[in-house]
């Protein structure tokens, strides 16, 4: 086993407020969304806290955005190039196949790249497309009077916006449910990418452990962002 | 040669054009000049009338002494419009001359005043006659042409400020009749006793056209016609003006017309019914009527501990029924006294925007029936205002389907309020919007209901919500609202555009009765209630599809499990 430094200090402090602050909004949503249940606490307080944790998830979501920017992040980890379009096919197979089989991941993460084509997609639509729309229409719904121009000029209305809001909701529920199943059960061993995601360090198999070793993960264990531009270069 | 002739001949015309000037004087000292006149007229010496002389008025002196007999002078020669308009009054046909009131040689001793023959006025049929008189010139009512003005002058205690927000709220460049309401709950409470209010008429008025019936009540109070330009104006600090709406400084009344249109009109309800000679009139006049209506209000906190009798929230004379009112109509009801609502209600999320669509009996009023009233608005920049009948009388076509829609007892089909949207939409433009409120549509007088309330949001946004059963559609008629009430019950399977402006938060989310629904039904009939489901389906969809993924995680999970162990 190796240890390869994947998560910096700013992103895993980031990660786990972030997912303080989707797991307080989705309790707090679900409270909103269903009041004939009455699940728990005042609907006026659920509502207060719903409103303040989508304030804080905007400063998350600028934060991260200024922060991936700067470093460098965005452009390593969430561009996706052909290489990644040329393997998805190989690493869906991984997850519903192969990861039952034994066999070794086709993408090794290293510092400079760290998500393979799936995580990419998934990513890249979460962050570029789910949350900022989550994020735009919970800012229009905290003051409907104040954005009520914007609301009927941009959106057509409060139902629309509304529809965006839950519709987004739920995709990002089912991400959670996703993310966190991957996160947990997916690693080399059973909670290892939790545990990378609090130390930094991704535990991954040396080659030589690597059993039924696919063709290309010489490729990017060691050098993947030469390699991969190499391969673009070729196709 | 020939400039030199030119030139010449100029000079020679210039020199004799000087020389006559010069001797006019000595031509027209020819003529009778006034001080002739005032040679023998000694009482005129130092007559004053715009510089004109004797013999301007009084014509055909051409040589002294002048004959015995001479015409009458003529006033209509310089004023003649004033002399037109003094034709047409009552003085002229009463044979009064211009002499009579004004001093034609003295003008500066000023005309004669109204009081100067009117002197006893007693104007015993003018309602409010004192402050009429004290505030009023004669002409403001007498005059032909009249304009009346208002201002009524803020003046603070020094160092006090109010700012312009404050007395207009809604910015709107204009004090209205609740503003000033509310404005005045102010006043008393921030700055008892430290303010001044002064309210003057400055009225300009034609005296020449002075009428034998003087204008009526309505020109002021109800068609005001003879206002004008009515001013607040603050002296404080920081003075400013503000228009005011003129309904603050002069009230309505009710008139012959205006009465017939009301409920207690419409019904036969003539003067005498409650005016009997030398009673006046209190709630015991109503009671004949609206005994039940009184009884349960009476027994009612409100009755014993604020307004106790029916007036003081109605006024008889200005009845409208309670269906044709909006819900800020109603709310401005209430307003009267509980000024502070606003205030009261902070604990409601988006207060405003909840008393935009609310009125007060929505909630206070346990024993009434609510229901959800729809209605064609168009869309202003703070808010919407709905289409009134005069905005569709205009368009024949509309104003038809209008009349069928109104005439449908068993209630309109979604479809038809959507087709008519379509219509108005194309032809007034796309600010035109279904909107809805949340209205009282049968009263029950008791408003006891206080802090006992469920300040719980699902009692309204919710599906089960009790006025979700009934529901109307109120069309604009030329004597209020038509309500038709809407066939079923799902305004989610109106087409998007209609919808999309009515947010009905309770009324989207998926029930568990909506699924077994679904399933219980025929296959055949399925599809139909899928359609009704409008928004719901983004809960459906959400929640299947995340059952349908969670369940996929799990059955990846145990396969893993199994052949990994």
């Amino acid at each position: 086993m190796k240890r390869i430094f994947l998560h910096t200090r700013t992103i895993r402090l980031w990660h786990w407020a972030n997912a303080v602050i989707v797991i307080v909004l989705t309790i707090t949503a679900l409270r909103l969304r269903v009041p004939d249940m009455s699940l728990f606490g005042s609907y006026r307080s659920v509502v207060l806290v719903h409103k303040y944790a989508g304030y804080a998830m905007t400063a998350s979501f600028i934060f991260w955005f200024g922060y991936s920017l700067a470093s460098g992040n965005l452009r390593h980890n969430y561009v996706i190039r052909r290489y990644d379009i040329a393997h998805l096919i190989k690493q869906a197979r991984f997850y519903l196949f192969g990861v039952f089989r034994g066999e070794a991941n086709p993408f090794t993460p290293s510092p400079e790249a760290k998500f393979n084509g799936l995580q990419k997609i998934a990513y890249m639509s979460t962050m570029f497309i789910f949350t900022p729309a989550i994020v735009i229409t919970g800012i229009l719904f905290s003051d409907i009077l104040y954005f009520r121009n914007v609301i009927y000029a941009v959106f057509g209305g409060p139902r629309v916006v509304d529809a965006i809001h839950i519709a987004v909701a739920y995709i990002f529920l089912m991400y959670f449910v996703v993310h966190s199943y991957m996160a947990i059960f997916l690693g080399t061993s059973l909670f290892s990418h939790v545990k990378a995601m609090i130390s930094g360090y991704e535990e991954e198999p040396e080659k030589s452990e690597q059993p039924e070793a696919p063709e290309h993960s010489g490729e990017s264990a060691e050098e993947p962002l030469k390699s991969r531009r190499l391969a673009d270069e070729k196709s | 040669m020939c400039h030199a002739s030119f030139f010449w001949d100029l000079r020679r015309t210039v020199v004799l054009l000087f020389v006559f000037l010069c001797c006019l004087p000595i031509f027209s000292e020819a003529a009778v000049t006034s001080d002739d006149c005032l040679g023998c007229h000694d009482t005129y010496k130092g007559y004053i009338h715009a510089g004109v002389s004797c013999t301007d008025c009084h014509t055909g002196i051409a040589e002294l002494p002048h004959a015995e007999k001479l015409s009458k002078p003529s006033c209509r020669e310089c004023h003649d419009a004033a002399t037109k308009r003094f034709s047409a009054s009552v003085h002229a046909k009463k044979r009064i001359t211009c002499g009579e009131c004004h001093n034609v040689h003295f003008l500066n001793q000023g005309a004669k005043q109204c009081a100067s023959c009117h002197s006893s006025v007693s104007h015993r049929a003018l309602p409010a006659a004192g402050r009429h008189l004290e505030k009023l010139p004669c002409v403001a009512c007498h005059g032909r042409t009249t304009t009346i003005q208002g201002e009524m002058t803020l003046r603070l205690s020094e160092g006090k400020t109010v700012r312009k927000e404050e007395i207009d709220p809604d910015r709107n460049g204009l004090l209205d009749v609740a503003e000033w309401d509310a404005f005045q709950h102010l006043l008393n409470s921030e700055f008892k006793g430290g303010y001044t209010i002064e309210k003057t008429y400055p009225s300009t008025g034609d005296a020449h056209g002075i009428k034998a019936k003087p204008a009526a009540c309505n020109d002021c109070h109800e068609a005001r016609t003879r206002l004008r330009t009515f001013l607040l104006k603050v002296r404080d600090g920081f003075s400013y003006e503000l228009p005011l709406d003129s309904r603050i400084l002069i009230p309505d009344i009710p008139s012959p017309e205006r009465y017939a249109e009301t409920v207690h009109g419409k019904h036969g309800v003539v003067c005498s019914d409650c005016h009997a000679s030398g009673i006046s009139v209190d709630s015991t006049v109503c009671i004949r009527c609206h005994r039940r209506t009184y009884e349960v209000y009476d027994n009612s906190v409100h009755a014993k501990k604020g307004a106790a009798s029916c007036s003081e929230c109605h006024n008889p004379h200005n009845i409208e029924a309670y269906r044709d009112l909006t819900a800020r109509e109603r709310i401005a009801v209430c307003s009267r006294c509980h000024k502070d609502f606003i205030e009261k209600h902070r604990w409601l999320p988006n207060t405003t925007l909840h008393f935009n669509s609310l009125e007060c009996t929505s909630c206070h009023s346990l024993g009434s029936e609510k229901s959800m009233v729809f209605f064609f608005a168009r869309r202003g920049e703070k808010e919407s205002l709905p289409l009134t009948f005069q905005d569709l009388a205009a368009m024949p076509g509309i104003a038809g389907k209008m009349t069928e829609l109104g005439e449908v007892e068993t209630g309109v089909r979604s479809a038809e309020i959507a087709t008519l949207f379509g219509d108005l939409r194309k032809r007034l433009g796309p600010r035109v919007i279904v909107d809805a409120s949340l209205l009282v549509t049968r009263a029950y007088h008791d408003y006891s209901v206080k802090s006992t309330r469920e300040k719980a949001c699902h009692v309204c946004h919710s599906e089960q919500a009790r006025f979700y059963r009934s529901m109307y559609f109120a069309l604009p008629h030329r004597y209020g609202r038509l309500y038709v009430p809407i066939h079923g019950s799902l305004w989610s399977s109106y087409p998007l555009r209609v919808a999309i402006d009515i947010v009905l938060i309770g009324h989207e989310k998926i029930k568990r009765a909506d699924v077994n629904a679904l399933f219980a039904l025929p296959s055949k009939e399925r599809s139909d209630y899928v359609k009704d489901l409008g928004y719901k389906w983004i809960d459906l969809a959400g929640v299947v599809l995340f059952l349908l993924v969670l369940v996929l995680v799990l059955l990846h999970l145990l396969i893993k499990i199994l052949v990994r162990g």
